[in-house]
């Protein structure tokens, strides 16, 4: 259960990574910058599900999220703070690196231990700093197979499971605590590499926001990016002059 | 036995002419030691003086710390007199406390090991110093719950301290004190270990805990009542209080309270 390695050598010249700086992408998902133009929404809906085939949001958020709720209970068994929970003044300043790694699951899953090099893996390295866990941390997908149930908004009912793949670097925003549960996860997330199912991957550079069970991604338009959000209740455009709600299959549209 | 009882009742012959008197020494945080052949049950430490120079025993607060929360300190400690004159008694002391901070699969623990060096100088028979330097050597191993790696916002981390002890022997069995207490260096406590979470997950922890205060001190009077089978101490000062045994000072700085008491027989 349990390997130690022994600490305390003095001073511990511990060097915390810089991590990823998300601050950019934050912004761009507080507030969409492009209009809709309302006579147009027929080319938008085909813009919007063209990037819905590419961020894969059917299943990644719940690859990710699953990985994020491992980083929650090793936090939690370390006594660690959250990010956006004040550490104590009252009790001494802890500094750490965390790094969780996980298996995937692989596209079967024989009894047995994980076959780490089939299946591929997920790395997490989160950083506390003075008490606090940094709101950026960065992962590092390898050649991740995993068969994912999905069980998101973008799922849409479907209890079919997907065989996902993915290899590439994560970054993950914090807006609350780190999820112990996957219904609790609420994260920024922007990922470069290859993104697919079996037998379909592309490369490229995704990004999207996990408030499960919905989800938001943006979506580049004329002066800007509008924001897509897929909720239980449909789909939502939102320009930076009006919303529109569309339909779950985004078949209708209509100026909220 | 005949002969271990001889050389007890020499030994105790030879350490009642010293003053202070070997039933009525102040010996907690001196270099006196609780005298041969002597138990002491106080609230803050047991011992057992083997002979007049050696004395062995525990600290019954970790032991009870169980009974509060899930951590188990065990722990003990000796003190030996090297010098044991009249006015000047020179003694080391070298005490061991061992804390399992394991929690939800993740195992540490921290091994604290003060060594102490203490000196008594009697300056005249009724006006006494004692000092003492205390190295705390702690180390951890594992990771374990951080937050159960702290006493009152303090981690056990390496320490130099520095202590002195006034005694102003008013009576036979009264004197009036002032204790005083600086950690002139506090160093970082380091962790780091793995854990196997589950079938498909193991983690990796390096961490460094460093103490909010550098430097936290103590001052407080007090008086001492030492009967032939009973020792009372008690005072009041300000400062941040030093957790008797181990010297772990706390980092709320205010009120300092000290007390101890002990049956000896």
């Amino acid at each position: 259960m349990l390997v130690l390695a022994l600490g305390g050598c003095g001073a511990g010249e511990l060097q915390l990574p810089p991590g990823p700086d998300m601050t950019a992408l934050v912004t761009a998902y507080q507030a969409p910058t492009a209009p809709i133009d309302v006579a147009m929404l027929d080319t938008l809906r085909t813009n919007v599900q063209a990037r819905l085939l590419v961020l894969h949001l059917d299943w990644l958020p719940d690859l990710v999220a699953d990985a994020l709720t491992r980083l929650g209970a090793q936090l939690d068994a370390n006594g660690l703070s959250d990010p956006n929970a004040s550490p104590p003044t009252n009790r001494p300043i802890i500094d750490a690196v965390v790094s969780v790694d996980r298996v995937c699951v692989g596209w079967d899953d024989p009894p047995g231990p994980p076959d780490a090099t089939k299946n591929g893996a997920i790395n997490l390295t989160a950083v506390v700093d003075d008490g606090r866990l940094r709101q950026d941390v960065e992962a590092l997908a390898t050649m991740c197979h995993a068969r994912i149930q999905p069980s998101g908004a973008a799922a849409r009912g479907s209890s079919l499971a997907v065989d996902g793949f993915v290899d590439g670097t994560l970054d993950v925003h914090f807006y609350g605590r780190v999820p112990r549960t996957v219904a609790e996860t609420d994260v920024l997330v922007r990922i470069q590499g290859q993104i697919g199912v079996s037998g379909a991957t592309t490369s490229g550079e995704a990004d999207f926001r996990v408030r499960y069970p919905d989800l938001d991604f943006t979506v580049e338009q004329p002066g800007g990016e509008i924001i897509v959000t897929i909720s239980t209740d449909g789909v939502t455009l939102q320009g930076s002059n009006v919303t529109v709600q569309c339909s779950a299959d985004l078949s209708t549209c209509n100026p909220a | 036995m005949a002969v271990t009882l001889a050389l007890a009742c020499a030994s105790r012959t030879a350490a009642a002419r010293l003053p202070p008197d070997d039933e009525r020494r102040l010996d907690e945080g001196t270099a006196l030691t609780v005298g041969a052949q002597t138990v002491k049950l106080g609230v803050l430490s047991f011992d057992y003086g083997i002979i007049d120079r050696l004395s062995v025993g525990t600290d019954p607060p970790f032991w009870a710390f169980r009974a509060a929360t899930s951590v188990f300190i065990p722990n003990a400690h000796l003190k030996f007199a090297f010098i044991n004159s009249s006015r000047f008694w020179l003694s080391g002391q070298v005490a061991f406390y061992y804390a399992d901070i394991s929690h939800n699969g993740s195992s540490g623990s921290i091994t604290a090991i003060p060594f102490s060096g203490l000196a008594s100088v009697g300056v005249t028979p009724g006006f006494w110093i004692h000092g003492d330097v205390t190295y705390d050597l702690v180390t951890a191993s594992g990771t374990g719950d951080l937050d159960r790696a702290d006493i009152g916002g303090s981690a056990g981390t390496r320490a130099i301290q520095t202590g002195a002890i006034l005694e102003w022997r008013l009576a036979p069995v009264f004197a009036i004190t002032l204790r005083g207490r600086l950690q002139v260096y506090t160093g970082r406590l380091a962790f780091s270990g793995d854990a196997q979470v589950d079938d498909h997950t193991s983690a990796t922890v390096d961490a460094r805990l460093t103490a909010r205060r550098q430097h936290p001190w103590v001052v407080i009077p007090g008086i001492a009542l030492l009967w032939r089978h009973v020792h009372l101490t008690a005072g009041v000062g300000y400062g941040n209080v030093f957790v008797p045994g181990v010297d772990i000072p706390l980092t709320r700085q205010g009120w300092a309270p000290d007390f101890s008491l002990a049956v000896l027989f």
